[in-house]
Parts: C-alpha cells; sequence; structure tokens
C-alpha cells in the first residue's frame, strides 16, 4: 500500500482526523501527520522535506486545510503554492471539500440532534454580545470548547483541560459527537478513496 | 561562510555502499542524521577527499585503519579498493565537489597495480620506486577527465600522519600530545583560548601539561585544577571531557577547512549538548572551520538548535545546515538538506528529522 502522509494546519486537526479515521476502522499511526508552522507558501515551504521525502518513495500526500478564506481562492491559492515549490499534494478543505469554513463548522454540524440545543444557547449569547460593541462575538473554536466542556461529568471537569482542549478532546464518544453524520460523507470518501 | 576551502555542493559515485550520492547547499555546520546502515559514516570518509593525491591517500590509509582497527597494513595491499563499490563492482571512485566562490570539479579516483602500468607512468614514480621498492599499488586522481595525479599507494603513516575525521571509537589517546604540543602549546594565545573553551566540561581549569609517565616512558597530558596541587590524568576526567578536548584540538589543527565527527553525541550528558555545541561552533568559527558531524540522539539536534537560538549565537543559523539521509524507493541514497527555519520548524513541530520511519 502507499505510504500516505497527513499535512494539517495544527493539533487539533490531526486529532480529529485520527479519531474519523479509527471510526472508519482505518488505523493511521500519528507519526503519518506532519503538522505545519501555518497555512500559507512560507509554512509549506518550512516542511517542504515531508512532501518530497513521501513523494520520493511514491507516497501520497494528502493535504488537509480549512477554507477560511474561501474555497475557490484557498484552492486557487493552494495550486500556485504548489506550482511554486514544486511539490505534490491532494487536498480536502474543511468543511466539506466544496463550501467556505473551517474544521470547527464540520465539527458544529456533526454533533448528535439532542445536543444541537447548546449551540442555540450560543445563538442567544452571541446576540446578546452583539448588541453591545464593546464586546467580542466568540469564535467558533471558542464555541466548540464550550459546547464538550458543557456536556463533561463533574468528575471530568476537575481535569477539563484533557477532555474539552482541541488537542486532547475524544471524538469516538458518541455523546458528543456523530461521525457516522451525512456532513462527513466529504470527508470519508476522500480518507477511503486514499487509504483503501 | 566565505572561506573558498569550505564546500558548498558534493557528489560521489561508487564510493562504499553508496553508488551515487549528493549533497546540496552545504554550510559551515552541517549534521548529518539517518538511519542505522544508512551509510553517514562512509559519507563523512567520502568527505575526507582531498585534491591532493598525497594528503587523500594518508587520509583514506588512517581512516581505513582506525575503522578497522588495525595498527599496520602490508604494503602489497591495495587498501583504496575497500572504499568502492562492491555492489557495482566499480573501481573507481567519482567524486565532483564546489567549494564557495567556485566552479564545479569533477574527479575520479582509481587504483592499479605497478604490473599494469605504461612506461609513461612509471616514469612519473621513478624516483618515489627509488626509495620504497616494495609498494605494489598506485593511486591515480583525475580531474575534469584530464590525467592529474599518481601516486604510491603508501600504506603507512606517510608525510600526513593524521586524518581529519574523529570516530565514534576515539577516546583519549596519544595522539592528542603531538597534535597539543604542535598546535597549541606553542602559542599563549593559542593555548589560554583551548582553556577557556575547556573550561565548560572541566572547572577551574589551570593548565595543561605534558608530563613523561613513570610507569612506561609514554608521556601523558596533564590538567591543572585550580587550587588543587596535585596534577590528574586528562584521561580521568570522563568521555565528554576527552571528547571535547579532542574536538577543540583538531579544529585547531584542520584550520581553513574541514573535520568529520562520527556520531558526535557519545558520551555528553544532555544536560551538557546546548554548551558542548556553542563551545565547539565557537571554536569553528574562530578557526574557520567546517564541521560535519553524524548523530542518531534526537536531544544533541535539539539542543544544537537552541544552542543557535542563544542570541549571541543567532548569525550563525544562515551557516547551519541538517542533512537527512535516507535510502529511497528505487535504492538510491537521499540526503535532504534542511536549512536553519527549516529543521527549527520541524522540530518545534515535533515532526521527524532523523528518518526510519
Amino acid at each position: 500500500m502507499k505510504k500516505i502522509k497527513f499535512f494539517v494546519e495544527g493539533e487539533a486537526d490531526r486529532r480529529f482526523l485520527i479519531d474519523f479515521l479509527k471510526s472508519l476502522d482505518l488505523s493511521v499511526d500519528e507519526s503519518n501527520f506532519i503538522i505545519l508552522s501555518g497555512n500559507d507558501e512560507a509554512a509549506l515551504n518550512n516542511s517542504i522535506i515531508d512532501f518530497q521525502r513521501n513523494t520520493d518513495n511514491d507516497g501520497i500526500n494528502l493535504l488537509i486545510f480549512d477554507a477560511d478564506e474561501g474555497h475557490k481562492s484557498t484552492l486557487d491559492r493552494l495550486e500556485s503554492v504548489k506550482r511554486n515549490l514544486k511539490i505534490s499534494f491532494v487536498q480536502f478543505l474543511f468543511p466539506n471539500n466544496k463550501d467556505s469554513g473551517t474544521l470547527e463548522h464540520l465539527l458544529i454540524s456533526v454533533v448528535p440532534k439532542s445536543n444541537k440545543v447548546i449551540f442555540d444557547c450560543f445563538d442567544s449569547f452571541e446576540e446578546c454580545l452583539k448588541a453591545d460593541d464593546r464586546f467580542n462575538p466568540p469564535i467558533l473554536k471558542t464555541r466548540v470548547y464550550a459546547y464538550v466542556d458543557s456536556l463533561l461529568s463533574k468528575k471530568e471537569r476537575k481535569e477539563r483541560e484533557k477532555h474539552a482542549d482541541e488537542k486532547y478532546r475524544n471524538y469516538l464518544r458518541k455523546d458528543h459527537w456523530d461521525l457516522t453524520s451525512p456532513a462527513l460523507e466529504p470527508l470519508r470518501k476522500f480518507l477511503e478513496t486514499h487509504l483503501n | 561562510m566565505d572561506n573558498n576551502k569550505h564546500l558548498k555542493y558534493f557528489k560521489i559515485e561508487n564510493f562504499k555502499g553508496l553508488q551515487s550520492f549528493e549533497m546540496n547547499n552545504i554550510g559551515q555546520f552541517n549534521l548529518i542524521a539517518g538511519d542505522n546502515n544508512v551509510g553517514k559514516t562512509s559519507i563523512l570518509e567520502a568527505l575526507l577527499f582531498s585534491e591532493e593525491l598525497e594528503k587523500l591517500n594518508s587520509y583514506y590509509f588512517h581512516a581505513f585503519t582506525e575503522r578497522n582497527n588495525l595498527t599496520s597494513v602490508k604494503e602489497e595491499f591495495d587498501f583504496l579498493s575497500y572504499y568502492f563499490n562492491k555492489q557495482t563492482k566499480s573501481s573507481l571512485i567519482q567524486y565532483v565537489t564546489q567549494y564557495i566562490n567556485a566552479e564545479k570539479n569533477s574527479f575520479i579516483l582509481r587504483t592499479s597495480s605497478i604490473d599494469k602500468l605504461e612506461q609513461s607512468q612509471l616514469e612519473k614514480l621513478k624516483n618515489k620506486l627509488l626509495i620504497s621498492p616494495k609498494l605494489r599499488y598506485v593511486s591515480i586522481l583525475e580531474r575534469n577527465n584530464q590525467d592529474f595525479a599518481i601516486d604510491l599507494m603508501f600504506n603507512g603513516l606517510g608525510k600526513y600522519p593524521y586524518s581529519p575525521m574523529i570516530f565514534y571509537t576515539t577516546g583519549y589517546r596519544n595522539d592528542l600530545i603531538g597534535f597539543y604540543s604542535e598546535n597549541i602549546q606553542k602559542s599563549q594565545k593559542s593555548k589560554s583560548m583551548f582553556l577557556n573553551s575547556l573550561n565548560f566540561f572541566i572547572n577551574e581549569i589551570e593548565d595543561i601539561e605534558i608530563v613523561p609517565s613513570e610507569m612506561n616512558n609514554v608521556s601523558l597530558i596533564y590538567i591543572r585544577i585550580k587550587n588543587i596541587d596535585e596534577l590528574i590524568p586528562l584521561s580521568m576526567f570522563g568521555e565528554g571531557a576527552n571528547k571535547l578536548f579532542r574536538i577543540l584540538l583538531e579544529i585547531e589543527m584542520v584550520r581553513g577547512q574541514r573535520l568529520m565527527i562520527d556520531e558526535i553525541d557519545t558520551g555528553i550528558h544532555y544536560s551538557r549538548f546546548k554548551g558542548f555545541w556553542k563551545t565547539i561552533i565557537k571554536s569553528a568559527i574562530n578557526n574557520d572551520v567546517q564541521i560535519f558531524a553524524s548523530t542518531h540522539n534526537l536531544e544533541c539536534l535539539k539542543y544544537f538548535k537552541e544552542a543557535l537560538e542563544d542570541e549571541d549565537m543567532i548569525l550563525n543559523q544562515d551557516n547551519a545546515r541538517h542533512f537527512l539521509v535516507e535510502k529511497i524507493k528505487n535504492g538510491e541514497t537521499k540526503a535532504y538538506t534542511y536549512n536553519f527555519e527549516q529543521f527549527e520548524t520541524a522540530l518545534n513541530m515535533g515532526n521527524e528529522v532523523r528518518g526510519g520511519k
């Protein structure tokens, strides 16, 4: 089987992908993930050797980024980086390789139905903050952190970082995440195409 | 880095286990990492290459005896063929070198028995053959496909009783005495700088003395420590101190050229690595020496980075490189060159820099 290397923007992406791959019975060692120092050309250039090493061994580089600057413009920018650095990779852009967004957009769309009410509470919280321009509305990362935190048991809350922080979060917890959600279909197809 | 004796590109073909191998964008301080048996020590040996054939013979002879733990080699033995690639059964080695501010040059090194030489080649060796009639092999070095030099393969100490390479097995040895008295002892300034550098491993060092041993008439290196009346043999100071002593001494010896150090981390405790690196880098700068050092040790790599992140060292980051050596799918051995920023990023993000995965 061809060796797959995953190039991601941060620890949070790695954590999520490892759990999602496990849920698909596709076990991938952590060492196959390369965490980049950013998402621009300079950051990719800093890890250029990891791209080259895998390509030299006929491996496949999968780059999984946020489409936070818009799906089309992120895609265009990555194509230009690919040409400039003479590296090869296949990309998937969160949330679904079609729309603009981030990992957090995807996460929010895969919470179990019974928990969606938590985000309704955030909506009213956000509306409340927006009414006063002295305050910043919470970013999506904060929402997801608070979502997990709100579901933790008393015992778990004593070590809330270990459960709620994006570096340690357990996405295999069915009471927190629905990894069979149709919102994950594009990512599942992308991963299975390259890993099977 | 502006010294024109420093390599910026190096390529070898048919050298030991390396069929073809090249290093691009070489700096002044070069780390070499890679899995076991990938050929790190062979790369360091290849870098012993010299355009002066007599020196090249001598360097490879010393490296050969050192690596194989030999004290002598028979005069009728073609030791240079030990360096030929066994897989291709090639009987020559090709080199391409490029120094700072210079063009690339290619070289071919081959050996021959004296019986197979042409008359014109024998003529060139006539005087040397009169002095050493028992020697049966010659080495021939061609530069850019033209006849360049021919020399008897002298299986002994020769004119250059030394090779600029420190093997990991090399600890305290009496060769240090000659090196020390030739290169350091004669100059008060050199001695003072040397003592200052050694102070990192040997606290309160005041002086170095060479004293004949009462046991077997062989001199030994002794260290004088402040407020201690008795001299203490250098060998008593442990592997780290002895290693640093040798490295600093050899950096002085190869001033303006390059020094190869195999498994530089051996014998050094991790808590000393940062200071160890700073001491070596500073000494190499003072002596304009290009360093090539191999290691397996992740901590050694991390502290190399940390040493160069200190404010007094930042300017040297541009001259630091890390080479990850790997065998790739087609069997080729490849060196991936990290500049300092790439190396720093890889270590900070916890990405692999030693190969083997």
